[in-house]
């Protein structure tokens, strides 16, 4: 004998080794030894049981090949295949179990086409017989070489069955096992008799003459509708009765013919469509013999081009039925009946599923494999799912949950009893038992815990919040824009006020008539200006800082003019200096203006820079601050200022000056280097004030302010000049002034007496 | 003619402002001559400050002054180059060694001309008010006394610190607040002295303008 292979390791072995010498591994499984279990369930005890007698089964069923086939059946089948034009297979040996009807009939037909069973050997004879059923159902078209296997399937009938029905024959495929479960196609049996039924009222086949009463009944005696095409299914409940199985259903309106055969052959607890001699499987046995793996089938459907079976003539066909043979195109002989008493069904049975046979079932397997466990040949595999609420849960054995690794390995309190109990009602893992509790499992998480979202805020905070809530509400609402009061009074009375003082300007300009008195009464300031002018010794070095803006020159010059003419009268040499850029050109522009340039000898020094600190600078080192005059020579070499080395060294210092700040300046930084020379200030009406502190304290000796100051100083040294042109003009604009100021204090007096009281808010 | 341009132009800036001030301060006319005046101001200034700042103090010293000259030039040179820096912002800080001279030596020049130029000789002057042997008599006197009041009363209307009250608003005390009054009087006079000023300065301004106007248009027409 061979050696055997070790499954774990390769190693080959001794037949008879029950252990691997290389790897220990056991080679015989001891399950084959162990002793019969008691608590292995009936039903794997029957499986086990069924598996035994296989060797039997090629010879019971090849005995029961032809018997199958009822002899009406053969006819149509036969019949079929002459309309069909196609040769169907028949086998000498399946030819020999037929009916003499149904001999006769196969004789008048074509001869079979196809390899015949006798040719092959015994178990591939068995093989053909046993996939002819489902060959049957895998006709396909009618030039597919068909090989029908006689051997008395009773599936066959049904296939020529639905041929017959059918348009197209479908071909049969030799050797091709079908994959369609046997149990459905057994349950639908009864379909293909109402389709057997319904074909006679076509229209344009005569009803037969005899027909009974029950089948028109079944005909329902509707001849308008042609049959349907296509996929024709029956079920038990399409049935003229529903609740009613189809043997007690049809067994009280059989005729009396078929009754006696269905009666006797109920006696005899055979099949009805079962040939005779034939034992009738119980119903029980079949369904758990039923191979795992092959679940119910359907029949194909019936095709409205399959070729109408040819009915052989017999003594035993009734008249009915034979009529209705010879209506058939083809037919010679009418068929002696549709029903063989042995193919009904008993009243009140259902049908009952036929044991299918596994392929390569009954073929000569090697020693090996005969020996090994026929559980592992054949493992089992999961009930039917169609239909599986009807079956009972299958249950492992305690002897083969132990031996479940899961089990050994996994506690057992793992998972809750009720989880293992738990059966897959939808999806592939349908019908399984303690499959995965995903859905348990999402459903067992719990609620996250809630935490409220809510502020733990006091009532003071509560209060405060509103209290900026209601701020920021105020401002964001919009408010209603206050009323703009219009400039254009504003602008009226402006433009009022100018016309009216330029006209009084104007008009002592243009008319000049002097009118208005010269000032005879003399500012003491003024007083002392002049006479510390005119106590200047003859040709003294004057510095005449000039620190005014253009934008009054106007007034300066008016103010300025009479105390450059009497410097001019005193021969006074000036050295004109300004902190101011604009002021060495105005100091130009005075001295022209005063018409004194070519005549007085004067020396320009032209802008000092840095402000109070250059002031310091000039009257500590004025040399050295003002090297170079306006021209660009040197200053302190020309003629005017000849022998001044110092500010001190001047006869007199006088500032023009418009602005307080540059006065004070002056005043601060140059005043206490004169020593005993004279500061005198030429300045602005609107400046005077702020100066006339220094003036009292003695830094500055004397003032002239403004027109008003020049006018006066011009009456003192007897000098005319352009003032007196202006001075009318200046009179009328100081009473116009004057006047405007008190016609504005009455019509304020009167707003303020005749306003309305405001309006309260609502 | 050539001698009347600036008159002309003299005349037609004048209108401007004139007119352009009537009519609002910020109206064509006046922004346009108030632009041709920081202009021509502006143009004017560089000009002056090159030829009498940067010519004679820098330029001339470097190029033909002596050593020492030179070398009292560089400083002020290095702070006016490094003045120049505070124009760009990234780089103002190199300038901001200058401005720390400038405003130190102006601050130094500016407080010590106002302490012993302004507050010691002012503080003195009304001291001396008071001295009767200096001569003028009550009059002398009473304008001292004058003076004091109206400095005093003056310096005390400023002055803003007052008692907290239960339930009550903070008041000065009495005599300060009557000191207060009478220091608003001084206040007064005084804004009231110099708006006069400025009124009377721009009405002799607006005078002279309006005669060189009036005396242009004699010229041209007669």
């Amino acid at each position: 004998m061979a050696d055997i292979l070790c499954p774990m390791c390769g190693k080959p072995n001794p037949a008879e080794a029950e252990i691997c010498w290389s790897c220990q591994a056991r080679l015989k499984p001891l399950q084959a030894q162990q002793p019969p279990d008691d608590s292995v369930p009936d039903w794997l005890r029957d499986m086990r049981a069924g598996q035994e007698p296989e060797e039997d089964a090629p010879a019971a069923e090849e005995a029961a090949g032809d018997a199958d086939i009822p002899d009406w059946l053969a006819r149509i089948r036969q019949r079929g295949q002459e309309e069909g034009g196609e040769p169907q297979g028949q086998d000498a040996e399946s030819a020999s179990d037929m009916p003499d009807w149904m001999k006769d009939l196969r004789a008048e037909g074509q001869e079979p086409a196809g390899q015949s069973s006798g040719d092959l050997p015994a178990w591939m004879k068995d093989e053909a017989a046993d996939s002819s059923w489902l060959n049957g159902l895998r006709e396909e078209g009618p030039s597919a070489p068909a090989a029908p296997a006689e051997g008395g399937a009773e599936n066959d009938w049904l296939s020529s069955l639905s041929d017959w029905g059918g348009d197209a024959a479908p071909a049969e495929t030799p050797g091709e096992p079908s994959n369609a479960p046997q149990a459905e196609a057994s349950q639908e049996w009864g379909s293909d008799l109402s389709d057997w039924s319904a074909a006679p009222q076509q229209p344009g086949q005569p009803e037969a003459a005899g027909s009974e009463d029950w089948l028109s009944a079944l005909g329902g005696g509707e001849q308008e509708e042609p049959p349907a095409t296509g996929a024709q299914v029956f079920s038990w409940d399409e049935l003229p009765e529903a609740g009613h199985t189809p043997g007690a259903a049809m067994t009280g309106q059989l005729p009396d013919w078929l009754g006696q055969m269905a009666n006797s052959e109920a006696a005899a607890g055979s099949n009805p469509f079962l040939g005779d001699g034939e034992e009738t499987t119980p119903a029980g046995e079949e369904q758990q013999e039923t191979p795992a793996g092959f679940g119910p089938f359907s029949t194909p459907p019936f095709s409205d081009e399959a070729p109408v079976p040819e009915l052989p003539a017999s003594d035993d066909t009734p008249d009915w039925l034979k009529a209705f043979a010879a209506d058939l195109p083809g037919g010679e002989e009418p068929v002696a009946g549709p029903f063989p008493a042995e193919d009904l069904p008993e009243p009140g049975e259902q049908p009952q599923e036929q044991p299918a046979v596994m392929p390569y079932e009954n073929v000569e397997l090697p020693d090996w494999l005969d020996k090994a466990p026929p559980a592992e040949e054949k493992p089992e595999q999961p009930p039917a799912l169609e239909g599986g609420e009807d079956l009972a849960m299958a249950q492992l054995p305690g002897w083969l949950a132990a031996m479940r690794p899961v089990e050994s390995v996994v506690p057992q309190n793992a998972l809750p009893a009720e989880e293992d109990d738990r059966v897959e009602k939808s999806g592939p893992l349908a019908g399984l038992v303690g499959a995965l509790p995903g859905e348990s499992l999402a459903t067992r998480v719990s609620k996250p815990a809630a935490y409220s979202a809510r502020l733990q805020v006091s009532d003071r905070q509560h209060q405060h919040a509103a209290l900026i809530e209601e701020m920021l509400g105020d401002e964001a609402r919009p408010q209603a824009p206050r009323g703009e009061r219009s400039h254009i009074p504003e602008r009226i009375v402006r433009v009022v006020i100018a016309l009216v003082l330029i006209a009084a300007l104007l008009l002592p300009l243009a008319s000049n008539l002097r009118s208005m008195p010269l000032p005879n009464l003399f500012q003491p300031d003024t007083v002392a200006f002049q006479r510390i002018v005119e106590g200047l010794p003859a040709s003294a070095p004057v510095l005449l800082a000039v620190e005014y803006e253009p934008g009054l020159s106007g007034e300066m010059q008016l103010a300025a003019a009479p105390v450059v003419n009497q410097l001019t009268v005193r021969s006074a040499r000036l050295a004109l200096v300004s902190t101011n850029p604009s002021g060495p050109v105005l100091a130009e522009n005075l001295l022209g203006a005063a018409g004194v340039r070519e005549s007085l000898l004067y020396t320009n020094l032209g802008f000092l820079p840095g402000g109070t600190a250059g002031l310091q600078e000039f009257a500590s080192r004025p040399r050295v601050a003002m090297q170079y005059g306006l021209d660009g020579e040197l200053a302190w070499s020309t003629e005017a200022l000849t022998g001044v080395e110092e500010i001190n060294q001047f006869g007199a210092v006088i500032v023009l000056t418009e602005n307080a700040e540059t006065a004070r300046a002056w005043i601060e930084q140059v005043q206490p280097r004169l020593g005993d020379v004279p500061l005198l200030m030429v300045v602005s009406a609107q400046a005077a004030p702020m100066v006339q502190p220094y003036i009292d304290s003695g830094q500055v000796q004397g003032m002239v302010s403004g027109m008003s100051g020049g006018a006066m100083y011009a009456q003192i040294t007897s000098q005319g000049g352009a003032w007196l042109d202006y001075w009318d003009a200046y009179q009328f604009g100081i009473f116009a002034a004057i006047a405007f100021i008190l016609l504005g204090g009455v019509v304020q007096i009167f707003s303020l007496l005749f306003r309305r009281p405001a309006r309260r808010k609502a | 003619m050539p001698e009347n341009i600036p008159i002309l132009v003299g005349a037609v800036l004048t209108v401007l402002v004139l007119l352009g001030y009537l009519l609002g301060e910020n109206n064509f006319l006046f922004r346009l001559a108030t632009y041709i005046f920081i202009g021509v101001a502006t143009g004017y200034v560089f000009v002056l400050v090159f030829y009498q700042v940067i010519t004679p103090r820098l330029i001339r010293p470097l190029l033909s002054g002596s050593f020492e000259q030179i070398v009292l030039t560089l400083p002020p040179l290095v702070l006016s180059v490094m003045l120049v820096f505070k124009i760009f912002p990234n780089l103002s800080r190199l300038g901001n060694l200058s401005m720390a001279y400038l405003v130190g030596a102006g601050a130094a020049v500016a407080i010590g001309g106002a302490v012993l130029g302004t507050l010691i000789t002012q503080a003195r002057a009304s001291i001396n008010l008071f001295d009767l042997s200096a001569g003028g008599g009550i009059s002398r006197l009473l304008d001292g006394v004058f003076i004091l009041v109206g400095t005093l009363s003056t310096l005390l209307y400023f002055s803003f610190s007052a008692k907290a009250q239960r339930n009550a608003a903070p008041q000065r005390p009495v005599p300060v607040r009557a000191a207060a009054g009478v220091g608003q009087i001084f206040i007064a006079i005084t804004l009231g002295s110099l708006f006069a000023g400025v009124f009377t300065a721009s009405l002799t301004a607006l005078i002279e303008r309006l005669g060189f106007l009036l005396n242009l248009v004699r010229t041209m027409v007669f």
